[in-house]
C-alpha cells in the first residue's frame, strides 16, 4: 500500500514539476530573445541523430505490421492485396506518430535528462542562475523549439521507412506487388490531421518532460541516473495517453 | 560609505530530508570585510553562501543581501541582485562545453555588461591577470585542477562585482598554486574594493587576508569576530583557528 | 574537384567511424552475452540476490506497465473501432483487439515501457556501481559480478516480463472494453463474446514467447551497459541513453524474427 502511495506522491510532483517547466518555457519563448544558434544545435542533436534510429526501427515496425497482417489476411480472406491501402491509414494516423514519438522519447528524452541533470549535479545549473541565465530560458527553450519542429519531420521519415519496408516484405513473402500494395487513396485529411496533432503533441511534452526531470537531478551519478530514467519513463507514458486523448478525439470526429 | 551591514543572515535555520544542517545563523558582513568561513565539514558553509545568493532558501530566518530582503524575492529579481555577486563554486562549476574564453564572457554577456566589441579584450585581460595568457580556445576538461580555479576566479569577477563569495577556492590545490590564488584573490578584491566572503579549511592562510572570522560547529555559529578576539573565545574556537595544541582534559 | 573529393573523403572517413563504433557496441555486447550464457551453465545464484531483485523490478514495474497497458487497450480498441464502425462490424471488435494486443500492441508496449523503467534503471544501478569503484571491490572480494549482480537482474527481468505481459493483458481488457463502451457504442457482451470465440491460446503464447524474450534482451542490453560505463556522473547518463536505444532497436528486431518465425 505504502508503495502506492509513494508513487502517486512522486507523480503528483513530477506532474507539478512538469507544468512549471512548461510554464516558464512558454513565458521564454514568448519574451525572451531566442538563442539561434543554440536552436540550430539542438535541431541537429534532436533530427539527425536521432533519424537513424527512428529510420531504423519504424522500418522492423512496417515489415512486423506487414507480416502479421498478411498472416491474418491469408488465413482469413485469402487475399493480402488489400493490406497495402489499409495500412497506409493506420501508420499515417497512429502507428507512425506514436512510436515515433517513442523513439524519441526514448532517444532524446534521456539525452536531455542526462545533460541537464549532468549540469545540475556538478553546480553548472547553479553557474547559470548566478550570471542571469535562467536555467529554462537557457537550456530548455531551444531544446523545446528543436523538438516541436523536428518531431513532425521526424514522423514523415518514419511513416516513409514503415510504408517501404512493408511495401518490400509484402513482395517478398506474400508476393503483393508493390503497385497494388502502394495505393495512397485511402489517407483521409482527417488521418494526417490526427497524425501531426501527435506529432506536435509530441514534440511539446518530451522536450519538457525531460527537461523537468533533469533540472529535478540530485545527488551526483546516482541522481543522473534516476532523473534519466524518470525522464524516458514518463515522457513515454505521456505519448501514450496523448495518443489517446488525441486519437479519441479524432475518432469522434469521423464517427 | 553606509556603515549597514552588505550581507545580513538573522536566525537563518535550515534543514534537508529532515536532517537539520543549519541552526539560527545570524551573521553579518560589513562592506569592504574579508571574513573567512571555517569548520570542519563542508556541508553548513557552502550552504551559507548559497542562502546569501538566494540560490537556496532558508527554512526559517531571512537574508538580506546590499538592503534587498532576498529570501522574500521571486527567481527573477534574483537575478538581479545576483549581477552584484561574483561566486566561486568548490567544484569549479565551468560548463565544459564552453571553451575557456567563452565561460570567463558568459556573466558579461548575459548581464549585457560591456559592448560585444569589448568584451573579448576584457576576458583577455583578465587572463591575463591570472596569469592564464593563451589558452582562451581550450575546454576546462583540458586544464588542471590550479587552472581550473583561476578559471572560475577570473569568471567570477569579471562583471566587477561589489561582492565576492568564495567556495574553497583552493581546494586541492599544492601550497604555491593556493598562495598565488588567495594573492590574485585579494588583489582583485581591492581593485573592485569588495567585500569577500572566503570558505576555507587553510585557516594558515585565511589568518594573513581576512580580518574577520566565523566558525561553524554542527550548524551553529560558535564564534565571529577578530583573530585577536578569538583568543579569548572558546576552546574549539582556538584549536582550530590559533593552531593551540590539544590539551588534556579535552572538553 | 578537390573539394569534391575532400568532402566525399570525410564523409566516408566518418561512416567509417561510425560503423567501427557500431562493431565495437556489437562486440561488447556479443561478449557480454558469451560471459552470460557460460553463467547459466553452471548457475551460482545468490538466492537473496535474486528474490530481491524479482521483488523490486516487480514492485517498479508493475504500475507503469499496467496504466500502458490499459491505454494500450484503449488506443487498440479505436482503430480496430474505425474499421468497424466503417464496415459496421459490431461484433468483431474483441477478435481485432485481443488478435493486436495479444500479438503485437501488448509485447511492444509493455516491452518498450519496461525498458525505459526497469533496463534504464539496472543500467543506471550498475553504471554507479562501476563509477563508485563497487564492482572492483566486489572483484576483490573474488565475487564475480556475473554470478552476483547480473545473473539475478537478467533472470528476474525474463520472469517479471512474461508476469507482466500476463497481468497486463487484464489490464488492457479493461481499458479496451471501456473505451469499446464509451466512444465505439459496443456493448461490453458483444466484446467478450466476440473476443473468447476468436481469440486462442495461440494468440496469447505468442505475445508470452515475445515479452519473455524481449525481456532476455533487456536485462542483458541493460547490464551490459551499465558494467561499462566510463567517466562520472555524465557517463551514467550516457550509458542509460544508449542502453534504452540498444534495447528499442533490438525489441523491434526480435519481434520481426518472432513474428516471421511464430507465424
Amino acid at each position: 500500500m505504502n508503495a502506492l502511495l509513494d508513487i502517486l506522491a512522486s507523480v503528483r510532483t513530477q506532474a507539478r514539476e512538469s507544468v512549471g517547466v512548461l510554464r516558464d518555457t512558454v513565458h521564454y519563448t514568448l519574451r525572451s530573445p531566442w538563442d539561434f544558434a543554440a536552436i540550430r544545435q539542438q535541431l541537429f542533436l534532436v533530427g539527425n541523430r536521432s533519424l537513424v534510429f527512428v529510420l531504423l526501427t519504424l522500418g522492423f515496425l512496417g515489415a512486423i505490421t506487414s507480416l502479421q497482417a498478411g498472416f491474418q489476411a491469408r488465413r482469413i480472406i485469402g487475399d493480402t492485396s488489400l493490406i497495402g491501402q489499409q495500412l497506409l491509414p493506420l501508420l499515417v494516423r497512429q502507428l507512425g506518430p506514436t512510436l515515433a514519438g517513442l523513439m524519441v522519447a526514448t532517444r532524446v528524452g534521456t539525452g536531455i535528462a542526462a545533460e541537464i541533470g549532468s549540469m545540475v549535479v556538478t553546480e553548472q545549473v547553479d553557474a547559470l542562475r548566478m550570471c542571469n541565465a535562467p536555467p529554462v530560458d537557457y537550456l530548455v527553450k531551444p531544446r523545446f523549439l528543436a523538438c516541436l519542429v523536428m518531431l513532425p519531420v521526424l514522423v514523415i521519415f518514419g511513416i516513409s521507412s514503415a510504408f517501404l519496408a512493408a511495401m518490400a516484405v509484402a513482395a517478398s513473402v506474400f508476393q503483393t506487388p508493390p503497385a497494388v500494395f502502394a495505393t495512397l487513396d485511402f489517407v483521409s485529411l482527417i488521418d494526417l490531421a490526427e497524425g501531426m496533432t501527435k506529432a506536435l503533441a509530441y514534440g511539446a511534452s518530451i522536450p519538457i518532460i525531460a527537461g523537468a526531470a533533469g533540472l529535478a537531478a540530485r545527488g551526483g551519478s546516482e541522481g543522473v541516473g534516476e532523473a534519466t530514467t524518470r525522464a524516458v519513463v514518463s515522457a513515454s507514458l505521456a505519448v501514450i495517453v496523448l495518443d489517446f486523448v488525441i486519437g479519441g478525439a479524432a475518432f469522434l470526429v469521423r464517427t | 560609505m553606509s556603515t549597514e551591514p552588505l550581507i545580513r543572515l538573522e536566525g537563518v535555520s535550515k534543514a534537508f530530508n529532515g536532517v537539520p544542517v543549519l541552526h539560527n545563523i545570524t551573521l553579518s558582513v560589513a562592506r569592504g570585510a574579508t571574513l573567512g568561513l571555517i569548520g570542519a565539514g563542508g556541508a553548513g558553509k557552502s550552504l551559507i553562501l548559497k542562502l546569501m545568493c538566494g540560490l537556496i532558501d532558508p527554512d526559517q530566518g531571512e537574508v538580506f543581501v546590499d538592503g534587498v530582503h532576498i529570501n522574500r524575492l521571486a527567481e527573477p529579481a534574483r537575478m538581479a541582485v545576483r549581477g552584484r555577486i561574483g561566486m566561486i563554486f568548490q567544484n569549479y562549476a565551468l560548463f565544459d562545453y564552453l571553451s575557456v574564453a567563452e565561460n570567463i564572457a558568459f556573466p558579461l554577456r548575459r548581464l549585457g555588461r560591456a559592448a560585444p566589441v569589448d568584451l573579448m579584450a576584457r576576458v583577455t585581460r583578465r587572463l591575463a591577470q591570472v596569469h592564464l595568457p593563451g589558452i582562451d580556445h581550450k575546454l576546462p576538461s583540458e586544464l588542471s585542477g590550479g587552472m581550473k580555479k583561476r578559471v572560475c576566479l577570473a569568471r567570477a569577477t569579471i562583471h566587477d562585482p561589489p561582492i565576492m563569495l568564495c567556495d574553497d577556492p583552493t581546494a586541492g590545490l599544492d601550497p604555491v598554486t593556493t598562495n598565488r590564488i588567495f594573492a590574485l584573490l585579494m588583489q582583485l578584491k581591492a581593485e573592485n574594493h569588495a567585500t569577500a566572503l572566503i570558505v576555507s579549511h587553510e585557516v594558515d592562510a585565511l589568518r594573513g587576508i581576512c580580518d574577520r572570522f566565523a566558525m561553524l560547529d554542527h550548524g551553529r555559529l560558535i564564534f565571529e569576530g577578530t583573530a585577536a578576539e578569538a583568543a579569548a573565545g572558546p576552546p574549539a574556537v582556538r584549536r582550530f583557528l590559533l593552531g593551540e595544541a590539544l590539551g588534556e582534559g579535552a572538553e | 574537384m578537390k573539394a569534391l573529393t575532400s568532402a566525399a573523403a570525410t564523409l566516408l572517413d566518418r561512416i567509417g567511424a561510425w560503423f567501427l563504433r557500431l562493431a565495437e557496441v556489437v562486440g561488447e555486447l556479443s561478449l557480454f552475452t558469451g560471459q552470460v550464457a557460460r553463467a547459466l551453465l553452471r548457475p551460482r545464484l545468490d538466492r537473496f540476490e535474486t528474490w530481491r531483485a524479482l521483488y523490486r523490478v516487480g514492485v517498479r514495474s508493475l504500475p507503469i506497465v499496467a496504466v500502458t497497458a490499459f491505454f494500450a487497450g484503449a488506443i487498440t480498441v479505436l482503430q480496430v473501432g474505425t474499421y468497424v464502425v466503417k464496415l459496421r462490424a459490431y461484433e468483431v471488435v474483441g477478435w481485432g483487439f485481443g488478435f493486436s494486443v495479444f500479438r503485437e500492441i501488448g509485447p511492444l508496449l509493455i516491452g518498450l515501457m519496461f525498458s525505459g523503467r526497469v533496463g534504464a534503471n539496472a543500467t543506471a544501478e550498475l553504471g554507479t556501481m562501476v563509477v563508485t569503484e563497487q564492482v572492483d571491490a566486489l572483484r576483490a572480494l573474488a565475487i564475480d559480478p556475473i554470478d552476483y549482480l547480473v545473473m539475478p537482474r537478467i533472470l528476474s527481468q525474463v520472469l517479471m516480463m512474461g508476469l507482466l505481459f500476463g497481468l497486463g493483458s487484464l489490464f488492457a481488457l479493461i481499458g479496451g472494453i471501456g473505451t469499446a463502451w464509451a466512444l465505439v457504442k459496443v456493448d461490453p457482451w458483444v466484446f467478450w463474446n466476440s473476443f473468447v470465440e476468436y481469440v486462442n491460446v495461440a494468440d496469447f503464447l505468442n505475445g508470452l514467447i515475445k515479452a519473455t524474450s524481449f525481456g532476455l534482451l533487456i536485462g542483458v542490453v541493460s547490464c551490459a551497459f551499465g558494467l561499462s560505463v566510463r567517466g562520472g556522473a555524465p557517463g551514467v547518463g550516457r550509458a542509460v541513453n544508449a542502453c534504452v536505444v540498444a534495447s528499442a532497436v533490438g525489441i523491434f528486431v526480435f519481434d520481426y524474427f518472432l513474428t516471421y518465425l511464430l507465424g
